[in-house]
């Protein structure tokens, strides 16, 4: 067996020192996806060297791991729905700043890069490579942050829905940006050639994608119990993310197409697999996020490469604020759109980081200075830029949610049911019987509704028990008892029963675990007063309702 | 002779009484007196308090001359029963068909023993529905031939 204790011990410094200095960061009300980058910034290169090079190499099947994982859950965010509804709206904030930025920060490469080199194809290879990854955004940082804060409403949609689909955009102008960067240097690439490969490549993964998704909603549709289906859909989303490896897709597109699949599929039943898989999320990201920042080295860098690094951050920022509000403002889009999905927006990793690695290997016979190729320009500039804006990113992905007033919208049944009291809505009335109430009457009552049991309420309203309808079976045998024996002769005392100030969880709670539909509700344990009944079916259905409200304000919040 | 095992476990000899006629409160007395001691019941007034409000409910007084005064206890495990045999009848005991209750069968039941408790209730009504049982019973002069009757097993 090929046992490496090296690997677990990284796995174990990086989660565990992730997670202790994302809790420092939470103090300070900084998103905790920098904590977990910082962390890894301290274990790697940059200051400890905890984490080797080597080491981050050997995890490359986890990253994958990791970006599978976060493109499937970007994925099944995406809802068809809100595409249609917003489709213009999204296209056009994303043409807006995914090409601003990359024309600005294209620019700024290309003027900087022929000021040192005063080499015009070096400087326009550099400018479209620097261009294209300064157009991707990194989604899992991003919405990382959003679920943290638990927002929800047009701005998250849109902010989710541009981050999903700007690495499709930036992996496109990369193509691009390689393609002639190689045909202007004297490299050999045709561009329809390279441009075909990329539309492949696309297509390939977003097919791959598709029919894993097809595969997993098929899978949920016949499978019954909870765990065989997370682990079967893990197992689908594991082949999903290795055959895209393999085949060289892009991992975090094709588990994204899984995830939108899926989701739209299946959308109510999908929700607990998304639920489970997010469940296992946690330790995942924080390894993947440590590492980023272990492989980050900022020790070794010229001068002018700070330069670059400082206009590209400047300038991918205004680009992809000032590009989205322009698509924003075309497609009249909700002023918080407008205002606030650009600087949302800020964020770079996976992709960016994966892109620059790629255009390394590209790049690498391209000298600018003795010892220093193009190809590590890019991956020493991305590199740093990461850090910065990985650090700045999700801090202004908060703002933006909290100005917009959408943190803390995203509230599911569970929240709804933990805040609400039984008497707020829970209590329904029902046929309850004296203890005096003769047994053939009692029947009837059984008979008339579909309850398991009726309770028994005294003169004084107090309540004294139920009458469960098994306990009947001996005297249905014979009738004769029927007039003589009262609802008190088969009186079940219970001590299950909630009170109007306990939360419908505790209800609900109550009821998994004694396998009940139904609680008797009373005024409080010392008086027992019968107040009425809660019901699991209608506790659940009264707060998916108060949940619909909310999606209600969110869309004349749009029009607003 | 067959005779019916859970009828004959829950009556004893000892606890079946002749009383002529009476008043209500004064049989039911009688037969509490007679159960008070059987195991589980932990105090006289548990018991009489348990009977007395079941007849505050509903009179237990089943008509065809026959009364089954009941009722559950948290503890007992077995079901207990006592007899008292009144032919003049017990004046103040309302029974659903009118006619005058001769016959009084106490039970008391453990609070767990929901089915059998009801079982029993209704074979000794079902029993007492006959008249020529009935009518044994009430010529009955010892307490031998009231068990006997009672716990005999019918085809």
């Amino acid at each position: 067996m090929n046992f490496q204790p090296g690997i677990l011990l990284i796995f174990g410094i990086a989660i565990f020192g992730g997670l202790l200095s994302s809790l420092v960061f939470k103090k300070a009300r900084v998103p905790q996806v920098i904590g977990y980058i910082a962390a890894g910034v301290i274990f790697g290169q940059t200051v400890l060297g905890l984490i080797t090079p080597e080491d981050i190499q050997r995890l490359t099947p986890f990253n994958y791991f990791a970006l599978g994982i976060i493109g499937f859950l970007v994925g099944s965010e995406i809802h068809f729905e809100d595409m249609k509804k917003y489709g213009r709206q999204f296209s056009l904030i994303l043409l807006g700043e995914g090409l601003l930025s990359f024309t600005l920060v294209g620019g700024a490469v290309f003027f900087i890069l022929y000021q040192v080199t005063g080499i015009l194809p070096l400087a326009l290879a550099g400018a479209v490579v620097f261009g294209a990854i300064a157009s991707a955004t990194d989604p899992a940082s991003t919405i990382n942050v959003l679920w943290e804060y638990r927002a929800a409403g047009v701005l998250t949609t849109t902010i989710i829905a541009i981050v999903a689909l700007d690495d499709a955009l930036a992996m496109f102008l990369y193509g691009l940006g390689t393609s002639l960067a190689q045909i202007l240097t004297g490299g050999e690439a045709d561009i329809v050639g390279e441009l075909l490969k990329v539309g492949l490549e696309l297509g390939a993964s977003l097919a791959l994608g598709t029919a894993s998704g097809g595969l997993m909603a098929l899978v949920i549709r016949k499978t019954k119990t909870a765990d065989t289906l997370f682990v079967m859909s893990l197992g689908i989303l594991l082949i999903c993310i290795g055959l895209s490896v393999w085949l060289n897709l892009d991992v975090i597109l094709a588990a994204m197409f899984a995830g939108v699949t899926v989701a739209n599929a299946v959308p109510e039943r999908s929700k607990e697999v998304v639920k489970q898989i997010r469940g296992i999320s946690t330790p995942i990201y924080i390894l993947f996020f440590a590492l980023v920042g272990a492989r980050l080295s900022l020790g070794s860098m010229p001068g002018w490469l700070w330069i670059i690094v400082g206009a590209y951050v400047i300038l991918r920022s205004f680009g992809k604020w000032f590009g989205a509000w322009i698509g924003a403002k075309l497609s009249r889009a909700d002023k918080n759109v407008a205002r606030y999905t650009g600087m949302s927006l800020f964020a770079q990793g996976g992709v960016a980081i994966g892109l620059s690695i790629m255009a390394s290997s590209h790049l690498s016979n391209i000298l600018i200075e003795p010892g220093l190729s193009l190809g590590d320009v890019i991956i020493f500039g991305v590199t740093a830029t990461t850090l910065i804006v990985q650090i700045m990113g999700p801090l202004l992905v908060k703002l933006s949610v909290k100005l917009a007033k959408e943190a803390g919208r995203n509230i599911t049944v569970e929240d709804v049911l933990a805040r609400n009291r039984v008497d707020q809505g829970g209590i329904r009335e029902v046929p309850v019987v004296a203890p005096e109430t003769p047994l053939r009457e009692v029947i009837i009552r059984f008979g008339q509704g579909e309850s398991s049991f009726i309770p028994v309420v005294d003169r004084e309203g107090v309540f004294r028990g139920t009458v469960l309808f098994t306990a009947l079976k001996a005297a249905f045998q014979d009738p004769g008892t029927w007039d003589w024996l009262v609802a008190e002769d088969f009186l079940h005392r219970t001590r299950t029963w909630v009170t109007p100030a306990q939360t419908q969880q505790d209800a609900v709670a109550m009821m998994d675990q004694l396998h009940r539909e139904h609680l008797p509700v009373i005024e409080d344990e010392k008086s027992r007063r019968w107040v009425g009944m809660v019901d699991r079916k209608g506790l659940l259905t009264a707060a998916r309702r108060e949940l619909l409200p909310a999606a209600g304000g969110e869309a004349a919040g749009a029009g607003s | 002779m067959a005779v019916n095992k859970r009828v004959a476990d829950a009556m004893a000899l000892e606890r079946i009484i002749f009383t002529g006629g009476g008043r209500k409160a004064d049989i039911l007395n009688a037969l509490i007196n007679l159960l008070e001691n059987r195991p589980g019941i932990k105090s006289r007034e548990e018991l009489s308090e348990a009977i007395f409000r079941r007849e505050e409910l509903m009179s237990t007084g089943i008509g065809i001359n026959l009364a089954i005064p009941h009722c559950r206890l948290e503890g007992v495990k077995d079901i207990g029963a006592a007899v008292a045999v009144c032919p003049d009848g017990v004046s103040d005991y309302v029974s659903l068909d009118g006619k005058p209750v001769k016959l009084v069968i106490m039970i008391v039941a453990g609070r767990h023993q929901q089915n059998e408790y009801i079982q029993m209730l209704s074979l000794l009504s079902g029993r007492l529905k006959e008249e020529e049982a009935r009518n044994r019973l009430l010529a009955a002069r010892s307490p031998e031939e009231v068990f006997q009757l009672l716990a005999e097993e019918r085809e």
